[in-house]
């Protein structure tokens, strides 16, 4: 009889506390310390001929561990949007002339209950503008595997929307979402996680632009998408590549890859830079029609000339970086370059006659654990 | 042909196919936050998708009931 | 060591022990912790104190037994684990037969000494059913000396990484736990002792996270008409093993190192076998010097 290594180091790994904290975790991170962070965002957009759109969000982020395995996470954001609202082609100069000086608050909520190898967490935001009013509520379960290189997330969402335009053209009109989500999430080895999930989501209700002079869109929208990722970490700490792919589809017609890399470098001192691209396509909706305005508009028949339904592509360019200070803050600060046109769109033709838009983002957050 | 690649992709990740099941002391760097799927900046990810939504017609794939805004 | 890295040395079990890490902010409270640590465990499952747990179990030996804790009751599942796993050669009971064995005195136990103490070996006698532990013979008694030490190296450990240290390592006598690699992602380097001279590093063995753990004929010994008679004793026979100076074995925990380290000197001759049959990643010096290794470095 020759009693070897499996029971010996089972009976070793039932000792208490004696794997590292940091390796019990699987292919999600159970609830660790509390965490407050902050962050000030700032969003340019240019666009030839057009005047310029400016948001700006200060946003709070909490996460507060409750007893011994509750977590409850809550957060508010402030956007205001000043300037111009978006202007696309030309040609529509004018016609949506409403200039848009709005703010938007919204709050998160989420409480999350953790068992041994499971997660349950029941969420709700609200959402408040002048001419959009949003709630929502989302439950979401997962499930480890005995080894914890699995990992299941099923969850559900829904929310009641409703558009109060302030030129009247829409009033009190309702919008309703639900959605779901089925992921699995594994280790693939000791430093490789991946991720896959799909997203359904059904809405009914008001999808028109009432700012725009025509604008009918069908009374309802099917929405797929299908996101896969995959994380690697390198030998040193900190060092992590992450890559990204999700393919969308909906009832209008449209079809989207998106691709996300970004690469975490860790310096000496401990400070990150993170440089990141992206670059998303997408084809236009069935009912989106290429300017001048009104062509192709049949009476009774879904129309669009919003240029976020045409076909297009484009790329985003970021730099992070990570400064800590002490053991328990951090801080970063994030510049981003959005750039879309026509052209850039993959598997096809982007839309004709299509301005470039160009954006700029600057982010400073600052996070504390405790 | 994006339909049988998604499919393929799909199959690897849920396929229990791993040569080694990865032991518990193993995972210390899969640990790290920045290891995390959902990034492990909650503010920092929300911004990227709101400035995404309001310029494109794709959405999902991270989560659900998300409240809505007027931005898209 | 690297003068940068912030280290702490104490004596404790009988043994020097350091705390090494690399970290940024000041790592005096994660040290001070992690030394804690080794010393509750040393008070805890000492012998020689009177108020440890393994004194009041000694102390039970022949009555009606004691209701444990759970750390002890785990502990207690090893030493079971470590009995079957070496065919009955690790016994956490063996303790009795150094009333028979003087190292001090260099006196080869006699035949009646040992018939004497055997039948007070023998952890198939023990009453284990969790929490209630008996020693069903007075005169019995239980130590962890086989694997306290390793113990507390991996909770010492787990204190360290728990106050945020990610680069650093805990050296309990030789018994080596890793706490991640150096900050540059490069594995610590831990020499092992040559079984012989005293003074010379036999190898070098690269590690990263998980443990490496000795055994050795050298540690404590006497010889007697050119037989050497080390502290490693097969509790089936209550006699000295032959036939390997020296095992050291890299695990994931350094309890399974330590262990599968003594229970491969256990097996003597066979220690390659064992090691081989195992899956560890090993070191093994034998009875004539031969150096066999699966570990690189």
């Amino acid at each position: 009889m020759q009693l070897t290594r499996p029971p010996l180091l089972a009976a070793a790994l039932a000792l208490p506390g004696i794997v590292l904290p940091a390796s019990e975790a699987g292919a999600e991170r159970p609830p660790g310390a509390g965490e407050v962070g902050l962050r000030y965002s700032h969003y340019q957009e240019y666009q030839p001929g057009a005047e310029r759109i400016e948001v700006v969000l200060p946003a709070l982020f909490v996460l507060v561990p409750v007893a011994e395995d509750w977590t409850i996470q809550g957060q508010l954001a402030l956007d205001s949007v000043s300037g111009a609202s978006p202007l696309y082609h030309d040609t529509l100069s004018g016609a949506s002339g409403i200039g848009v000086d709005d703010v938007r608050r919204s709050l998160d909520v989420d409480a999350t209950r953790y068992f041994d190898r499971a997660s349950l967490a029941f969420g709700a935001s609200v959402s408040r503008e002048d001419d959009y009013d949003s709630d929502a509520v989302r439950a979401v379960a997962t499930f480890d595997s005995a080894d914890r290189n699995r990992t299941i997330t099923v969850g559900v969402g829904y929310s009641d929307d409703t558009i109060d335009s302030v030129n009247g053209v829409a009033e009190h009109e309702a919008r309703n979402t639900t959605d779901a989500q089925v992921g699995v999430a594994r280790v693939l080895t000791s430093r490789d996680v991946a991720q896959a999930s799909v997203t359904f989501a059904h809405g009914s209700g008001y999808y028109d632009d009432p700012y725009k002079v025509l604008d009918r869109r069908p009374g309802s929208r099917d929405e797929r998408a299908l996101s896969l990722r995959w994380n690697h970490a390198y030998d040193t700490p900190g060092e992590v590549l992450r890559v990204a792919y999700r393919l969308f589809d909906d009832s209008w017609g449209i079809t989207a890859h998106s691709v996300d890399l970004a690469w975490r470098h860790p310096f000496a001192n401990d400070f990150v830079v993170e440089p990141s691209l992206r670059y998303h396509s997408q084809s236009a909706a069935d009912f989106y029609f290429d300017p001048p305005v009104g062509t192709g508009f049949v009476p009774g028949e879904p129309y669009s000339a919003d240029a976020r339904l045409s076909a297009f592509g484009a790329v985003t360019a970021a730099i992070k970086l990570e400064v800590p200070f002490g053991s328990r803050w951090r801080s970063d600060f994030k510049l981003s370059f959005y750039r879309q046109k026509s052209a850039w769109r993959a598997f096809g033709d982007g839309s004709p006659d299509l301005l470039p838009v160009s954006a700029r983002t600057f982010e400073i957050g600052l996070t504390y654990e405790y | 042909m994006t339909r049988a690649l998604a499919t393929l992709a799909i199959a690897i990740v849920l396929a229990g196919c791993a040569a080694q099941p990865v032991q518990p002391w193993e995972k210390r760097l899969l640990a790290q936050r920045a290891m995390r799927m959902d990034g492990g900046n909650a503010l920092e990810r929300d911004f990227a998708r709101q400035v995404e939504t309001s310029r494109e017609a794709a959405r999902g794939g991270e989560g659900v009931g998300g409240g809505g805004c007027g931005c898209n | 060591m690297q003068p940068e890295h912030q280290r702490l040395a104490f004596a404790a079990m009988a043994s020097r022990c350091a705390l090494v890490v690399d970290h940024d902010g000041d790592a005096s409270t994660a040290l001070a912790a992690a030394r804690e640590e080794v010393l509750r465990i040393e008070a805890k499952y000492s012998r020689y104190r009177d108020d440890s747990v393994v004194s009041a179990i000694n102390r039970a030996a022949g009555g009606a037994g004691v209701a444990v804790d759970d750390e002890t009751a785990a502990l207690l599942d090893l030493a079971a684990a470590a009995h079957a796993a070496s065919d009955g050669r690790f016994d956490a009971t063996s303790g009795v037969l150094r009333r028979a064995w003087d190292f001090g005195a260099a006196r080869v136990a006699t035949t009646e000494a040992l018939a004497a103490l055997l039948p007070l070996v023998g952890w198939q006698q023990v009453e284990w059913n969790r929490p209630h532990l008996r020693l069903p013979r007075a005169g019995m008694e239980l130590d962890f000396g086989g694997f306290g030490k390793e113990y507390a190296a991996d909770r010492a450990a787990a204190v360290l990484a728990s106050h945020g240290i990610a680069h650093g390592f805990v050296n309990l006598g030789g018994d080596v736990r890793a706490v991640g690699a150096r900050r540059d992602g490069a594995p610590w380097q831990v020499g092992v002792q040559h079984p012989r001279e005293v003074d010379r590093v036999l190898a070098r063995v690269a590690l990263r996270d998980g443990a490496i753990a000795t055994s050795g004929d050298y540690e404590r010994y006497f010889e007697c008409d050119g037989v050497r008679y080390c502290h490693v004793l097969d509790a089936r026979s209550g006699v000295p093993v032959q036939g390997v100076r020296a095992v050291s074995v890299v695990a994931p925990l350094c309890v399974v190192a330590g262990l599968h380290a003594t229970i491969a000197m256990l097996h003597g001759a066979k220690a390659k076998d064992y090691l081989d049959e195992c899956g560890c990643a090993y070191l093994l010096v034998d009875g004539d010097g031969a150096v066999h290794r699966t570990l690189a470095g």
